[in-house]
């Protein structure tokens, strides 16, 4: 169990660096994009539509970090008046519907991307981008936040019986 | 309303509110509770309308603007740009009454003109301003208080992480949006100025003078650290309102501008900037997460028809303009209280903008409105951001910090009431940009 949870935390950082170096680049691209219209009048053509796609992938490959480091909002108040124990249990609960969500939302993300591939869906733009391949990095994303929180799901429960702080 | 729309939106409001006390993380209970009112209610399949709303909520290149700016905030955090701005003022500022407590306000509002975010606002400005203060011995209370105020204004004083996500839903234009900032932004640090100045004359011990003197050339060349920030002011806000850039591409003008800054002012290597990213990465994680569940929850009210239901019984009870105001006013203040502005916003926006653009109000005053009222959200206990803040700067409790920041919550309500009689402050810059 605990391989596993260092597992996720080892793949949700590398996600979390991985999405470091595309918001990056996205800003460079922009950035590019400005110089060569206002110097050359030419365009990247991609800038937008690129950087559009850059957000999405960061967006949950992000996420999974994010989760890990306590960043996403909840409300701990209510929590927080309650006996620790009820906490615990609560916490735990909680995590598991919000884990068991997210996987049924993964499973209809992977559907999306499977008829993407199958219609041949492009971005309709002068790139004609099939739209699989930055809707399958939003997927990868997707994946590895699901993982972490499997994870957050297994410390939960664990610390029902270890009396850890969870909140 | 009928009945079945009644029950409806019971039980919609009653599993969220479940939800949310239970822990379950913002976004994920906007997700479920649309989620639970799809199938319940709806005729749709849930599963794929929750994947295509997805997609199509985040593949917007108008929300690109949202790493970049929080990107740009955490360079300038790192940059040394406050300790410039606080040398800058010090002569200014020195000898009038309230003294260098006048500093939080106006190094608020300068790095708000180059912040998207009241949190990074309030950590930037205070990380000096506060150790500063102590060593001084200014009154606590104030020195607090003013900081947790004037540490809003990041989200009124455009660039602003709010106001680009309101305009998106709102389907306003963000450049506009943005302007609509300017005035009110000005006008209440000027409210919170002259309550510092009116403090200051009452009792000059809140702020005992210093032994220091500076001459005028001493002030006039200081002027040359404030130089950067103008600079970056220009950059950002100027292209946009110049028609030159798009808010995306300010934004990206503005993590040059800033790095470059910190390249100069030697504060800046590659551990540095992966730090930034890091820090932007999840962040914006943050905050999409709760965009996206509330862009879902949002589709699925108004196929069940839920925001023109309400909107149709409020307006029924044929409130005059400025009651409305008041009512929705108190629910924010009560929101503001559990929840962080960027839920706030979304969750209400899909009801709330409906009727008051239907009451005859327009949708960028609104905007302006709902962001003080997130302004104010900042400051009240036991869930507000700025107060978490300052207690990790200072370690002070919470509940301590909201009392301080007390009579700058009631500030803020002036500004919003002023506001309110007075809608021009907002629109007037806006309408400037249309008749170019």
């Amino acid at each position: 169990m605990n391989t596993l949870v260092k597992l996720a935390d080892d793949i949700s950082d590398l996600m979390a660096k991985l999405s470091a170096i595309i918001l990056g680049l996205m800003t460079v691209l922009i950035l590019v994009e400005i110089v060569i219209w206002n110097l050359f009048q030419k365009t990247t053509l991609i800038a937008d539509e690129y950087s559009a796609y850059g957000l999405a992938a960061i967006i949950f490959l992000g996420a999974g970090y994010c989760l890990k480091e306590k960043g996403h909002i909840r409300i701990t108040l209510i929590l927080g008046l309650l006996p620790p124990s009820a906490a615990r249990v609560i916490t735990a609960g909680a995590t598991m519907i919000t884990t068991i969500f997210m996987g049924y939302l993964w499973w209809y993300l992977f559907k999306m991307v499977k008829s993407a591939i199958r219609y041949e869906s492009t971005s309709g733009t002068l790139t004609h981008t099939p739209l699989w391949i930055p809707q399958a990095i939003m997927l990868l994303g997707a994946g590895v936040f699901f993982i972490q929180l499997v994870a957050m799901s297994i410390r939960t429960c664990q610390a029902i019986k270890t009396r850890e702080e969870v909140l | 309303m009928e009945e079945n729309l009644l029950i409806m939106s019971c039980a919609v409001f009653g599993i969220l509110f479940l939800a949310l006390s239970a822990g379950v993380w913002v976004g994920f209970s906007l997700f479920i509770v649309g989620f639970v009112g799809l199938t319940v209610f709806g005729t749709l399949p849930a599963g794929s309308n929750m994947a295509s709303s997805v997609w199509s909520t985040i593949e917007k290149w108008e929300y690109v603007a949202l790493p970049l700016f929080i990107l740009m905030g955490e360079i300038l955090y790192r940059s040394g740009i406050s300790e410039k701005l606080f040398k800058a003022l010090v002569p200014w500022l020195y000898r009038l009454p309230g003294g260098l407590l006048l500093m939080n306000i106006v190094s608020c509002t300068l790095f708000a003109a180059v912040s998207g975010s009241s949190a990074a606002t309030t950590a930037t400005v205070g990380r000096i301003t506060l150790a500063e203060f102590d060593k001084l011995g200014y009154d606590r209370s104030l020195s607090m208080g003013s900081l947790a105020g004037a540490g809003t204004l990041g989200f009124l004083i455009p660039p602003s992480l709010i106001m680009i996500i309101y305009a998106i839903l709102a389907e306003v234009s963000i450049g506009k949006m943005f302007m609509a900032g300017i005035l009110p932004g000005l006008l209440l640090a000027g409210i919170y100025s002259a309550y510092i100045i009116y403090r200051g004359i009452k009792n000059p011990e809140i702020a005992p003078q210093t032994q220091d003197s500076y001459s005028w050339s001493d002030r006039f060349l200081g002027l040359k650290d404030l130089a950067p920030t103008f600079a970056l002011i220009l950059m950002v806000l100027g292209s946009i309102y110049g028609g030159f850039a798009t808010p995306t591409e300010a934004a990206a003008l503005g993590v040059f501008g800033s790095f470059v800054f910190a390249v100069m002012n030697r504060q800046m290597n590659t551990k540095i900037i992966f730090e930034c990213l890091m820090g932007a990465v999840k962040t914006n994680a943050m905050i999409m997460l709760i965009v996206v569940g509330a862009g879902f929850l949002s589709r699925v009210m108004g196929f069940l028809g839920i925001p023109a239901a309400i909107t149709q019984s409020i307006l029924g009870l044929n409130l005059s303009p400025y009651m409305l105001m008041l009512l929705l006013g108190g629910v924010y203040i009560l929101l503001g209280c559990l929840l962080d502005g960027f839920s706030i916003v979304v969750m209400t926006l899909p009801i709330a903008l409906p009727m008051v653009v239907a009451a005859g109000f327009d949708p960028i005053w609104f905007g302006i409105y709902l962001i003080l009222m997130v302004e104010v959200s900042q400051i009240t206990p036991p869930v507000g951001f700025n107060l978490f803040v300052i207690q990790g700067l200072t370690g002070e409790p919470i509940m301590n910090i909201a009392r301080y920041a007390l009579p700058f919550f009631f500030l803020m309500l002036l500004t919003t009431a002023i506001l309110t009689i007075f809608p021009e402050i907002a629109l007037y810059l806006p309408n400037l940009m249309t008749s170019q």
